[in-house]
């Protein structure tokens, strides 16, 4: 599904994060483990195609996304990537509904009204289409976020720190949720996290370290 | 899912701030309209009572007062001319046209204008029924007047003393409906005309009784131990030539004076120009104050915003996109308050024509659109874009993967 090779990438001269080599396959379900400040985010960030790397290769699905231009990978983002952001960013203007609704607009992509509610009721949160993000439950907002993630049907699933704020039973439930709908729409996942709890649920784990110790990376 | 709606969106977050631009640029755009549709009718309609009249010949004075009296009846004649003297223009090859009015009555505060028919060519008037006047006493209604008086063909009324209203009446002398005009869409819809002879005759007791009290002022066309006077003549020239020498004569050689109605209103302009550049400056400020305040508001709601953008970007919004959805909303914004704000300056307009009866001819103007307005409107855009430009700059430049790992 992805291949990334002798990854690096410095902010400040600093090298932020660096990934020797690192593979998965389609419908994969990955732990993207390490400490804070091992670059974790900015790992997801250069999957996503929102980052260039300073140097290396990455491969995501038949792309060299070294290659594209900023709009082109853009375009493929919208279509390809699904991403949860640690903080979720729900647009407060729009209700739950439009934020969904605005995945397919964004991406050019012809998803019906129906198909959106029916998402939503599938991730448990259906009978809050109408209402605004503020008036949402953390839990509850991240489904939301969840399902805009999916709603594009995307080849690879990015969550950062899902599970940060969450007590046990909502951690196992948004890390199932995850997993869940990773599956549905046949998605390779990847959750950035350094929560011990959750790393049961992943198959695959990858190890960034911190960036002050000594390079080495371990995949199992 | 569109724009518009992403617009309404952020518009309704904070309703009192958008509202507030919305308004101030709404009143500018209005004040301007206004005064672009009042000033083009004004000098419309200006031009057109004037059209026809090269020249306005009357008594040493103002000339301004000459005009104001003479052509569009809103100011009180400096004093006579003799006829015998208006007879010699007529003899100059040219002069194509004079004619004499005489002044000095008037009836529900319209000027009663005794005059030759060729008056009723100069402002392009026609009669609607009726005949002229052929006899002394009978007089011909402009439609204005005919309708606001409600007289008939074959009414009879008396002219009241002076051209201001509340004159005392002279009800010994009245005068007999004849004729009413068309609508000519000219000053002439004020006016009651008659023969000059009537206005003589009406007050040639009067002369009688100057002659017995020497101290009070002759106000009228009257008759005068030096012969016939009447008020005023309007002159067509033969040739635009004459323009150089026929004034300059008259003023010179003869004991009367010579206004030109182009020359003359065209000075007025000036005058209450400044007054109209006033306004206008004044409404070009409260656009500038609007794009301000909209340039100010969505510049504090970046801070929020740029995490909205952020994903947008990462659902595939290119950096052009959310730069463009910035700059097409301020946009948006700008255009509903500049088509408000030109519909407003309309219905303000005919407010003003349903609500003061002396403006309503100048309120025929509020169903059409000026070319000046579409210039307004574009100022309004002008300001709705660069109100954004900045925002749209640093959305632009926006770090996704930074803002979302800060956020």
């Amino acid at each position: 599904m992805f291949a990334l090779s002798a990854i690096e990438h410095r902010y400040d001269g600093r090298v932020a994060l660096a990934v020797p080599s690192w593979q998965a396959s389609r419908g994969e379900r990955w732990l993207l483990a390490g400490p804070s400040g091992s670059g974790k985010s900015t790992l997801l960030g250069v999957l996503a195609g929102l980052l260039r790397p300073t140097a290396g290769k990455v491969i995501v699905g038949d792309h060299d996304l070294s290659r594209w231009s900023g709009a082109e990978l853009d375009r493929w983002r919208g279509r390809h990537v699904g991403y949860v952001p640690q903080r979720l960013h729900l647009v407060a203007s729009l209700s739950v509904l439009d934020n969904l609704l605005l995945a397919p607009y964004l991406a050019g992509a012809a998803i019906e009204r129906a198909e959106v509610e029916s998402l939503l009721a599938r991730v448990g949160v259906g009978e809050l289409a109408p209402r605004l993000p503020e008036t949402l439950s953390q839990g509850q907002a991240q489904r939301v976020a969840i399902a805009r993630a999916v709603i594009n049907r995307p080849l690879l699933l990015l969550a950062d720190e899902p599970t940060a704020a969450l007590d046990d039973a909502h951690a196992a439930q948004a890390i199932a949720l995850l997993t869940e709908q990773a599956d549905a729409v046949g998605a390779t996942l990847v959750v950035a996290s350094h929560d011990a709890r959750i790393s049961t649920a992943f198959p695959h784990t990858y190890a960034l370290q911190a960036s002050d110790a000594p390079r080495a990376s371990r995949q199992t | 899912m569109n724009l518009a709606r992403i617009v309404l969106a952020y518009a309704r977050r904070s309703p009192l701030t958008t509202l507030l631009n919305l308004a101030l640029l709404t009143l500018g755009v209005a004040t301007i309209t206004l005064l672009l549709l009042l000033t083009t009718a004004l000098d419309e309609r200006l031009r057109r009572d004037a059209a026809a009249i090269d020249l306005v010949v009357g008594a040493k004075g103002s000339p301004l007062q000459l005009v104001l009296s003479g052509i569009y009846h809103v100011d009180v004649p400096p004093g006579n001319i003799p006829l015998a003297e208006v007879d010699t223009l007529r003899a100059d090859p040219l002069i194509a046209e004079v004619v004499p009015i005489a002044m000095g009555d008037s009836f529900h505060g319209a000027h009663i204008v005794g005059t030759e028919p060729a008056f009723l060519g100069l402002y392009q008037a026609r009669l609607a029924s009726g005949t002229l006047w052929q006899a002394p006493m009978e007089a011909v209604l402009g439609a204005d007047i005919a309708r606001q008086s409600g007289l008939a063909i074959g009414a009879r009324f008396a002219g009241s003393h002076g051209l201001a209203e509340g004159g005392e009446l002279h009800a010994d002398n009245p005068y007999r409906v004849v004729g009413v005009l068309q609508s000519a869409g000219t000053v002439i819809d004020r006016l009651v005309l008659t023969g000059v002879e009537s206005v003589w005759k009406v007050h040639e007791h009067e002369a009688q009784e100057a002659q017995e009290k020497p101290e009070s002022e002759s106000h009228a066309a009257d008759i005068s131990p030096g012969g016939r006077e009447v008020t005023m003549a309007l002159v067509r020239y033969a040739t635009p030539l004459a323009a150089v020498s026929v004034p300059r004569r008259i003023d010179s050689a003869t004991s009367m004076q010579a206004a030109s109605p182009a020359y003359e209103s065209a000075r007025l302009f000036t005058v209450f120009g400044v007054g109209t550049d006033v306004i206008r400056g004044f409404a070009v400020f409260l656009i500038v104050a609007a794009a301000a305040g909209m340039f100010i508001a969505l510049y504090q709601a970046m801070d929020e915003r740029q995490y909205d953008l952020a994903i947008m970007r990462t659902l595939g919004a290119s950096r052009g996109r959310v730069c463009a959805m910035l700059l097409l909303e301020s946009l948006l914004l700008a255009a509903a308050g500049a088509i408000v704000g030109v519909a407003l300056g309309h219905a303000l307009l005919a407010l003003i024509g349903a609500w003061l009866p002396a403006a309503a001819s100048l309120a025929g103007g509020a169903s059409r659109l000026l070319p000046g307005e579409i210039g307004v409107i574009a100022l309004a855009l002008a300001g709705g874009i660069l109100a954004a430009l900045l925002p749209a700059w640093r959305a632009y430049r926006l770090d996704v993967a930074a803002t979302l790992a800060k956020g």
